[in-house]
């Protein structure tokens, strides 16, 4: 029972990629042409063998990498994960325990939030920023559709790569064009990257789901907000098919790549490259992921800078939150209730803290099972009423910043730390991993593919 | 980034007349000053500048009114960590517009001492007021400068040189 997406990883190795025991060698990332494709899914080891070869090649070379990650949530640099996604369903959507669905990633790159499966294939040309062009490898990626035979896809405007629509007529008004892929671009001194990712056939009843946050309409955010667009496949069985007409126009595109070897990059090589490694760690460590969040304020009801109407906002007390790389700056609360210094003085204690590091407090039993600890700890906490608890309910808990789906996501993160490092140390890798949350059951998963 | 540029060619001779104007102002606000505050300003290729105080202990570092017109509205700047110690060409922050983060790369060897955090609330002094070292302006990082952040000082273009370099680079 080989899914479609085994089978891509099957032929995707065996008919385009020369096996090196070595591809990513000095000498390789030398040439002036270079092209690879992953054979592995991990979304942080793919962007860290895309971050390498940006880093480490040579500035004048050019670059085509192509790759499939596992389902994962990939939010922009500067975005706000608490605004951008589900985060609740995020953690709530788990194959087994301790393994979520679907992975968080933060990117290098600029640009917004999107969802990957193994439906979608991820596209990404380096070269020399002073040849940097927004459209020209979008336009690269058009041509290679076209000589497959889709029709209708263009680079609009946003320089995303869109499809018009098949069939305009019915009684609801249809969007024109569908978004099939999405630009972002990392710049250095010298170099520049562009890459997307092909809806070829993926699984989009999720994603309108996982990136519709609960949290969103209470906060305010610095930082770069995504644009929602309409999404379809282009209706690609196979992604090796799509890698296939990539590299063929790429090489059309630059003759001189005609004579570039197509290099299928492995798990274990990459895993064992010490610069990919540190990437990996880096992209996997919270501190990336939840402390480069730009500022954000959130108020549980409209204020003058934020005259949003609040969609459930809070009946007992009134709130507002700020918070600069996760850590909360300020907090203020009233309530006709209670005296608000005694809401005040009960929640200091969450001044400076970290929200990705503040332990759960879904219900009022964990939130004196707190207190408690704290008083232990020499810290003369009092516990004034249970408003207090159902403020930290509202803003910890499974709604609002989601204190408790944080715990899952960076358990799941740790848990994938570990697994590749497992495997990097020479380990067999860990065959349950993707494969039960892909296929079902291990034998028909990832290990299966890598021990051909 | 350069070929961006190139789209902008006919705006940039207004570009380098604003460069030149805050520049010549500078100069005659200052003639009198007995005080060590006549710094001196240089570029790097990477598009960023740095002015060097006339103690040629501090500095501030910024990016150049020509990379800013080049990347376009910015959405977000990335500043750099207060008291960290970089070299010369590390990454210390980054700024994203039209979904592309670049990277700002320290002019020099030096200590980060003060951000301008102004910026993280509005970008667009980026694009406004990039070369602007007072308060409300583009400036990205005050720093501390040691003897090989002088020693790379000299290796940088003056605004001459940096004219020069930047109109090759339409070419």
């Amino acid at each position: 029972m080989a899914t479609p997406a085994l089978r891509n990883a099957w032929r995707i190795r065996s008919i385009l990629s020369t096996r090196c025991a070595r591809p990513i060698t000095t000498k390789a990332i030398s040439q002036k042409f270079q092209i690879y494709t992953s054979s592995s899914a991990n979304p942080y080891l793919n962007l860290s063998i895309e971050h390498h070869l940006l880093e480490k090649s040579d500035p004048d070379s050019t670059i085509l990498f192509l790759y499939t990650n596992d389902p994962c949530v990939v939010i922009g640099r500067n975005q706000n994960p608490w605004t951008e996604v589900n985060l609740p369903q995020l953690a709530q959507t788990r194959i087994k325990f301790g393994q979520l669905k679907h992975h968080l990633v933060r990117r290098r790159s600029g640009g917004g939030t999107v969802v990957h499966d193994h439906g979608n294939a991820n596209w990404s040309v380096i070269c020399p920023k002073d040849v940097f062009d927004r459209d020209k490898h979008a336009l690269m990626v058009v041509e290679a559709l076209k000589n497959m035979g889709i029709k209708g896809v263009k680079v609009n405007e946003r320089h995303d790569i869109v499809q018009e629509a098949q069939d305009a007529e019915g009684p609801e008004p249809a969007p024109s064009t569908y978004k099939i892929s999405g630009s972002a671009y990392k710049l250095t001194g010298k170099r520049a990257l562009h890459h997307g990712t092909l809806l070829l056939n993926s699984d989009l009843s999720d994603i309108s789901g996982l990136l519709r946050s609960p949290a969103a309409p209470y906060i305010a955010a610095q930082g770069v907000e995504s644009v929602r667009s309409p999404v379809c496949n282009v209706g690609v069985e196979d992604n090796a098919d799509f890698y296939k007409a990539v590299i063929d126009q790429f090489m059309t595109m630059y003759p001189d790549s005609q004579s570039a070897e197509v290099k299928g990059v492995e798990q274990q090589e990459a895993l064992n490259h010490d610069n990919i490694w540190k990437g990996v760690q880096e992209l996997l460590s919270p501190k990336w992921l939840w402390e480069s969040t730009p500022k954000f304020r959130l108020a549980s009801h409209p204020t003058p800078e934020d005259p949003r109407p609040r969609p459930h906002p809070p009946s007992n007390f009134f709130l507002t939150l700020t918070a600069r790389h996760s850590e909360i700056l300020d907090l203020q609360t009233d309530s006709p209730l209670f005296r608000s210094e005694d809401h005040t003085a009960s929640l200091n204690f969450l001044l400076k803290q970290k929200i990705h590091e503040v332990p759960k407090y879904c219900d009022l039993r964990e939130w004196k099972h707190y207190i408690n600890f704290r008083i232990e700890n020499g810290k003369s906490l009092t516990l004034r009423n249970e408003s207090v608890g159902s403020i930290c309910k509202w803003l910890l808990g499974d709604d609002m910043l989601a204190t408790g789906p944080i715990r899952g996501i960076n358990k799941s993160l740790k848990t994938k730390l570990k697994e590749l490092k497992h495997c990097r140390d020479g380990g067999k890798p860990l065959v349950l991993d993707h494969a039960a949350f892909v296929f079902g059951k291990p034998e028909y998963g990832w290990y299966v593919v890598d021990k051909q | 980034m350069a070929s961006i540029a190139r789209c902008l060619r006919a705006a940039r001779p207004s570009a380098f007349a604003v460069v030149r104007s805050s520049a010549s102002r500078t100069v005659a606000a200052r003639p009198f000053s007995v005080t060590a505050s006549n710094e001196i300003r240089k570029y790097t290729k990477e598009h960023e500048w740095i002015d060097l105080a006339a103690d040629k202990k501090t500095g501030v570092i910024g990016i150049s009114e020509y990379a800013a017109k080049a990347l376009g509205d910015l959405v977000y700047v990335e500043l750099p960590e207060e008291g960290r110690t970089v070299n010369k060409g590390d990454a210390i922050g980054a700024v994203e517009s039209v979904k592309s983060a670049a990277d700002i790369n320290a002019p020099v060897s030096c200590k980060i001492t003060q951000i301008n955090l102004v910026l993280e609330e509005k970008p667009g002094n980026l694009n406004q007021v990039p070369e602007d070292d007072s308060h409300g302006g583009g400036w990205i990082a005050k720093v501390q400068v040691d003897e090989q952040g002088l020693q790379d000082f000299e290796t940088l273009m003056d605004s001459e040189q940096y004219n020069e370099f930047t109109a090759n680079e339409d070419h």
